[in-house]
Order: structure tokens, then C-alpha cells, then sequence
């Protein structure tokens, strides 16, 4: 869809609507004076809303003055500049200006071209009509700054240029380029009488060849490049009426071929060069200076501002429809899912239904009797009884009649003796008389078995303890020689002449009947392996 | 200075206007669609809960069945036999003298401890203790005898195996010889004494919110 642009062309004496949609001139309109503008742009305006509009004003000769400034940068710029032009033009309500560039004498300078619209008493009618109907003017600008667009646009830049277009009200607009920079710009009166308009392009620019000359804007001997922009019947007339002019290159622009170049759609007997003005003033404002004092564009820059709101709020919008899209698909996923998950929980509901029917009622929670039958269980598993101990230490003595089991003590594993006490029983782990490491888990494991105290008499007794200590010892042996016994100790002997302690003992070598005769008496205690022993199950 | 205005008549009002619907459909549209994504996450979630709570319900009554079948029988005989349940201190009293009349054991001394739990040693005792519903409790018993012969506390042991009421776990037992073996009397010549535990088991009873019975 193409861009539509309002330009109104403020001549002296008219003023022209043009409307454009894109490239094609979909409308013009004139205005002969203001009340009868006002009545019709009212019409125009509410056809075309939110259009925005640029004004070009062509009434009169411009003022153009070049200022050199301190070349600066920065906020420091803009200040000086604004400076400027308001010391060129104090008084003028519509002024610009436009850098030309850096020229370089003994110092960097700014080439600033100043401008200003010098009769603004037309201008001023037409935009209180304009702010009154609520048009958004986007620009204020001057023919003569659009034809040093155009020219730009062609790239006309010869050195000493003055181009030149009949003006729609008689008079003759030329415009003075120097290497492409505006330096003056001229609008001609219409001629008194109706005289050739060859002959009126030539007096024109013989005088302002002349005024050039005289205010030395270019050298007398210099060639004055003059760009006629000319409707195509008109041409042969002009280079014959020209060509007489000295130091003049002529060059001949016929206005149809710059429309068919611009591929612009306006109906080639109407197409006049105010037409090429407006369509580029209406098509690249954003390159011309602009004469509007800030309230004038103020509407435009809410358009601007608004077009930016609304774009934003449309990529925000379309993010949120995005975002919302994939939520509503992720949705639709997870709906699916429900579904099959809806359908598993119906499944699993029949499922509990079947275990409930084949449950069976008991009083008593199932894990209880399991983990009563399992404490139960574990506990047989540890326990022992004394009987097969005993047992295993009676078959030995059976063969020997001379043994008397005095004493007897079985202890289960985990519980101590109370016949006989370890004297210097280890504790679990630590560091021994040689300094190396015991070993906590082997003490620990020796008093988790079994053990079986006997105390054992010889009788009878001669005597003798050497051979005492040797039935006992070979006792001891044979005991630790059955099946299931870890270990035997002899922690008493028939007779106690241990090398480490004292000794002592009173003998009478005569006997009488009152002595009691010698006892030969000895103390071992048996380690048994436990998980032999295991007893049955009370289950 | 660009005002910001609501008035539609104006360009920037009117663009606000046009955003502001924009935005706030889009919003509402983003609203309706994270609501309606998060109401079915929402059901899904309850779904799958439900479905987790019916298989572990499931399974839940399949082991119990697992378990009754397998379990009840050993557990109804164990309550019947008395070794779940109270202690039958009176039943294995009148066991021991039962004993002790039949093998003439001129006399006996018991002496029963109070009542306390007994913790198997477990690999994981604690955590054992704590997901555990049954108890286990001990009664430690000081059983004195005179014996005419060591087989007598032996037989007697036996015999108090067999009563099932408890189980009976000896800690020691020791006798000693009073008397010559060739010592012709009516006494009895063996001093005895043993140390037993008599086990019980009982279900806990369910713990409150603190952990208090």
C-alpha cells in the first residue's frame, strides 16, 4: 500500500493541493483565497485523516546567508548553530539552516548556510487555517531548498550553476548553486506585458548573470552552467534564443522525462515543475531544511511518535500472541496427556477394586504379623543354650576316670563368666604393650561366643604336680581338639609357680592325720563357636 | 514537548488508544492462554497423583494379602501359644515348680526383673526402631536350684523350651559340686544357677504426631 502525502504549494496569488499516493498525483486542488481553502481542505482533511502534510512556500525571493562558525562538537554545536541563526535573523519567525560542510583557512570552520522566509504573511494565514483544521504538518520548507534537492538528486553540480523553472504564477524561480551549495535564490516577477517566454529566460538570466557578477559570487570570466527545466515544445525556442549568450553552457531539462525517470503519474499536459517540488517535498521530507518554528509540527511529531508507539505495541502484541500460541499448544499437549492419564486412573481405579475383592480381612495389620514373625525369627537365630556345650566337654572327660568336674559355667555369647573374670580383659581397640594397633572387631568377636568355664579336680592325687600339669595340659589339648571348640585356656593350674609372681608355700614333710592332703585342682576356659549351636526354631 | 493525552482526536491519543487495546488484548489473550495451560498442568498433576496414590494403594494391598497369606498362620499360633501378647509370668512359675516337683528338687528361688524392651542388635538398630510396629520385651529371670544331678538343669531348660509362651534365651548358667561324687545322702549335691530372659513380643501401639505412644 503506498504512502499518501498532502503538499500545499503557497504561491502569491493561489495556493495548490496536491495529493499523492506513492508516485501518482491523485489529486490537485486550488485555492484562491483563504476562507474558500478553509471550506474545502475542511472537506479534503476528513476524506484523509492522520495524513500528514508539507507546505511549500513559493512567494518570493529567500534570504540565503552563509555563516562561518567555529567548527565544535558535541551539545556546544547545536547551541552555536541555533546562535547563529538567531543573530542573522532575529526577527524572522521561520528560519533554518543547513551545514555546508568544513572549510579550512587558518582554522577549521563550519560552513553554515542560514535561511529565512521573509514574507510569511500568507504562510501565516494558511497554517492558523491548517491548526485550526487539525492538519499534521510535518514541514515548512521553500521551493527553492526542494529544487536544491532535486538538483542534488540529478546530481546538476557543476561549478557555477543556475537553474531555472517557470514559476506558476508568470515569474521566473532560479536558484544559484556554487559546487552544488545554494547561495541564491530568486523569484522574477511576471512580466507586464505578454512577451515570448524565450526572451523572458533569456533577460533573466542576463541580469542575474550580471548580479553574480556584480556581487562577485562568480568570476567574470567564469562559464555559468543554466539548467532550464522546460516543458518539451518549448525547447528549440530556448537554445535558439540562448545561444547567443556569452560565457553560458545551456543546459535543456524537459520536465516529462524527469517525471518518466521518477516513473511519476501525473497527466503530461498538466505536469508543471511546482509538480516535481511537491512530489519531492511530499516523498523526502526528512532531506529538506525545515522552516517551522517547534508548535507548528508539533501535531506531525505526535504522529511520529504515535506510528513508533504503535509499532511497538505491535511487535509487543504479536511477541504476547506468540507466546500465547505456544502456550495454548503446550496446553493442548498436556490436555492430551490428561486424557491418557485420565483414562490410566480409571484403569488403576478398577485395579484397586479387584485387590480390594481379593484383600483378606485380618484383625491384626499384615505388617505387624510380618514383623513379628521376623523379630521372632531373628531373635531364635541368636539364641543358645548350654546343653550342647556341656555335652561336648562331658564326652571329653568321659574317658578318663581320674577327672572331677567341680565346677561348670556356660555363659551365651555377649554375657561374661562370673566364675572366671578376665584379669586384664583388652578393651576394644587401641594400642598394646609393644605399641602396635589391636584390633577392636577380633576382642569383640572373642567375647560374642560361647564360653564354658570348667574347674576340674584330679583325683586322686599323689601328689605329684608335675604330672598334674601335665594331665591337665594334656586335658586341655584334648578339649581343644573337638569339633567346634576355637579355643582352651588354662587359666589356673594344679599349681600356680607362674615365673612372673610370687610364690610361696609352707610344706610339713612329716604327716600327721589332721593335714588335708594335697587338692590337685585347674581351671579352663573354653571358647566355643557359636553358629554351631544355633538352637531350633520355636515356630 | 509531546503531551500525552487519552483524547482520540489527537495523533498520540489515538495511538495510545490503538496501543493500549492492542496491548491489553494481547494481554488478556497471554492471560486466558497461561491460565488455561496452567489449569490442565494443574489437572495433570492431580491425575498423575491420583494414579500414584491408586498404584501405591494397589500395591499396598496386594503385599498385605502377600503378607497375610504368608504370615497369619505363624502370627495366630504365636498368639495363642501367648508368646505375642502380655506375659504369662504365672504360667512359667507354675511350669518351673511343675518341673521341680517332677525331677524332686528339694528346692528353688526365682526372682523375676521388670519388664523392659529388647532391641535384637540390627545392622541399623535406630532406624529399624522407628519404622518397627512390634516390640519385643524382656523379663531376666535369677532361677536358683540344687540339683541332684547337672542333666536336671538341663532337662529343665528343655523342658521350659518347650512351652512356647515366651522364648526363652539362657544368658549363663553355672553349677558347682557341694558334695564328694561318693557322698551318700537324700541332698542334693549341685548348686545351680542361671540367668534367663524370657521374650515377648507385642505390637506397638501407633505413635501420635510428636512421636509419643
Amino acid at each position: 500500500m503506498a504512502t499518501e502525502n498532502l503538499t500545499l504549494l503557497i504561491f502569491s496569488e493561489t495556493v495548490h493541493l496536491h495529493q499523492w499516493r506513492g508516485s501518482h498525483l491523485v489529486a490537485e486542488y486550488a485555492f484562491d483565497s483563504v476562507d474558500q481553502g478553509r471550506q474545502q481542505l475542511a472537506t479534503i482533511i476528513e476524506s484523509t485523516p492522520m495524513i500528514p502534510l508539507s507546505v511549500v512556500v513559493d512567494t518570493a525571493n529567500e534570504e540565503l546567508q552563509t555563516r562561518l562558525i567555529p567548527r565544535v562538537i558535541g551539545r556546544s554545536r547545536g547551541q552555536l548553530q541555533q546562535r547563529t541563526l538567531l543573530q542573522t535573523f532575529p526577527t524572522m519567525e521561520y528560519r533554518t539552516f543547513v551545514s555546508q560542510g568544513t572549510v579550512t583557512d587558518q582554522r577549521r570552520n563550519e560552513k553554515l548556510l542560514v535561511m529565512a522566509i521573509t514574507q510569511d504573511e500568507i504562510l501565516n494565514q494558511w497554517l492558523t487555517v491548517l491548526d485550526e483544521l487539525g492538519v499534521m504538518v510535518q514541514q515548512v520548507t521553500t521551493a527553492s531548498m526542494v529544487l536544491a534537492q532535486i538538483a542534488r538528486r540529478f546530481r546538476w553540480s557543476d561549478q557555477y550553476e543556475l537553474i531555472v523553472y517557470r514559476h506558476f504564477d508568470g515569474g521566473l524561480r532560479q536558484l544559484f548553486q556554487n559546487q552544488g551549495d545554494a547561495q541564491l535564490s530568486r523569484l522574477s516577477n511576471r512580466p507586464a506585458d505578454s512577451s515570448d517566454l524565450a526572451q523572458q529566460f533569456k533577460e533573466e538570466a542576463t541580469n542575474t548573470r550580471q548580479y553574480l557578477n556584480n556581487s562577485k559570487s562568480i568570476p567574470r570570466e567564469a562559464n555559468l552552467t543554466v539548467r532550464i527545466l522546460h516543458r518539451e515544445q518549448l525547447g528549440t525556442q530556448l537554445s535558439a534564443e540562448l545561444a547567443s549568450l556569452d560565457q553560458v553552457q545551456l543546459e535543456l531539462v524537459d520536465i516529462n522525462s524527469i517525471t518518466k525517470k521518477l516513473s511519476l503519474t501525473i497527466t503530461p499536459q498538466q505536469t508543471r515543475a511546482d509538480h516535481l517540488v511537491s512530489w519531492f517535498a511530499a516523498s523526502f521530507p526528512q532531506k529538506l531544511p525545515n522552516f517551522a518554528p517547534g508548535k507548528v509540527g508539533e501535531r506531525f511529531r505526535q504522529l511520529i511518535a504515535g506510528r513508533w508507539l504503535t509499532r511497538a505495541a505491535v511487535v509487543a502484541t504479536a511477541s504476547m500472541l506468540v507466546w500465547s500460541a505456544t502456550e495454548l499448544f503446550a496446553a493442548w499437549e498436556i490436555a492430551s496427556r490428561a486424557d491418557d492419564e485420565r483414562g490410566l486412573v480409571s484403569t488403576w481405579q478398577q485395579l484397586e477394586q479387584n485387590a480390594l475383592a481379593d484383600a483378606i480381612p485380618t484383625d491384626t495389620a499384615p505388617l505387624v504379623m510380618k514383623q513379628a514373625t521376623e523379630l521372632v525369627q531373628q531373635i531364635n537365630g541368636q539364641r543358645r543354650f548350654p546343653d550342647q556345650g556341656l555335652a561336648l566337654v562331658s564326652a571329653a572327660l568321659t574317658n578318663d576316670p581320674n577327672l572331677q568336674l567341680r565346677k561348670v559355667e556356660w555363659a551365651a555369647p555377649g554375657a561374661e563368666l562370673h566364675y572366671y573374670k578376665r584379669p586384664n580383659y583388652p578393651s576394644p581397640g587401641g594400642v598394646d604393650q609393644y605399641g602396635n594397633y589391636t584390633d577392636p572387631e577380633s576382642v569383640q568377636a572373642e567375647a560374642a561366643k560361647e564360653t564354658l568355664f570348667v574347674e576340674l579336680q584330679i583325683e586322686p592325687f599323689n601328689g605329684d604336680f608335675q604330672s598334674a600339669l601335665v594331665k591337665a595340659e594334656s586335658t586341655a589339648r584334648s578339649i581343644a581338639g573337638l569339633t567346634g571348640v576355637i579355643d582352651v585356656e588354662m587359666v589356673s593350674s594344679p599349681l600356680n609357680v607362674d615365673s612372673e609372681s610370687a610364690f610361696s608355700e609352707e610344706i610339713s614333710t612329716s604327716s600327721s592325720d589332721g593335714d588335708s592332703p594335697p587338692e590337685a585342682i585347674f581351671q579352663l576356659v573354653v571358647t566355643l563357636e557359636s553358629d554351631g549351636f544355633a538352637r531350633g526354631p520355636v515356630l | 514537548m509531546i503531551q500525552l493525552t487519552l483524547d482520540r482526536r489527537r495523533p498520540m491519543g489515538k495511538a495510545l488508544f490503538n496501543s493500549g487495546i492492542m496491548v491489553i488484548t494481547g494481554l488478556i489473550i497471554m492471560l486466558i492462554a497461561w491460565q488455561l495451560k496452567h489449569s490442565l498442568a494443574a489437572q495433570e498433576l492431580a491425575y498423575q497423583r491420583q494414579m500414584d496414590q491408586l498404584r501405591d494403594q494397589v500395591a499396598h494391598i496386594r503385599r498385605d494379602r502377600e503378607w497375610t497369606l504368608a504370615y497369619q498362620p505363624g502370627y495366630t499360633r504365636m498368639v495363642n501359644q501367648g508368646l505375642i501378647g502380655e506375659e504369662r509370668r504365672l504360667e512359667w512359675r507354675a511350669v518351673i515348680i511343675e518341673l521341680a516337683e517332677r525331677l524332686k528338687l528339694p528346692e528353688l528361688k526365682m526372682t523375676f526383673s521388670p519388664k523392659t524392651e529388647f532391641n535384637p542388635p540390627t545392622d541399623n538398630a535406630d532406624q529399624a526402631a522407628a519404622d518397627s510396629q512390634v516390640t519385643g520385651y524382656q523379663s531376666e529371670m535369677a532361677l536358683e536350684l540344687s540339683l541332684f544331678h547337672g542333666a536336671d538343669l538341663l532337662s529343665l531348660l528343655d523342658t521350659l523350651d518347650r512351652s512356647r509362651s515366651a522364648i526363652l534365651m539362657p544368658l549363663r548358667c553355672r553349677m558347682a559340686l557341694q558334695e564328694e561324687p561318693l557322698y551318700l545322702d537324700a541332698s542334693a549335691r549341685i548348686d545351680s544357677h542361671c540367668d534367663l530372659q524370657w521374650i515377648t513380643v507385642k505390637p506397638s501401639p501407633p505413635l501420635d504426631n510428636y512421636g509419643f505412644y
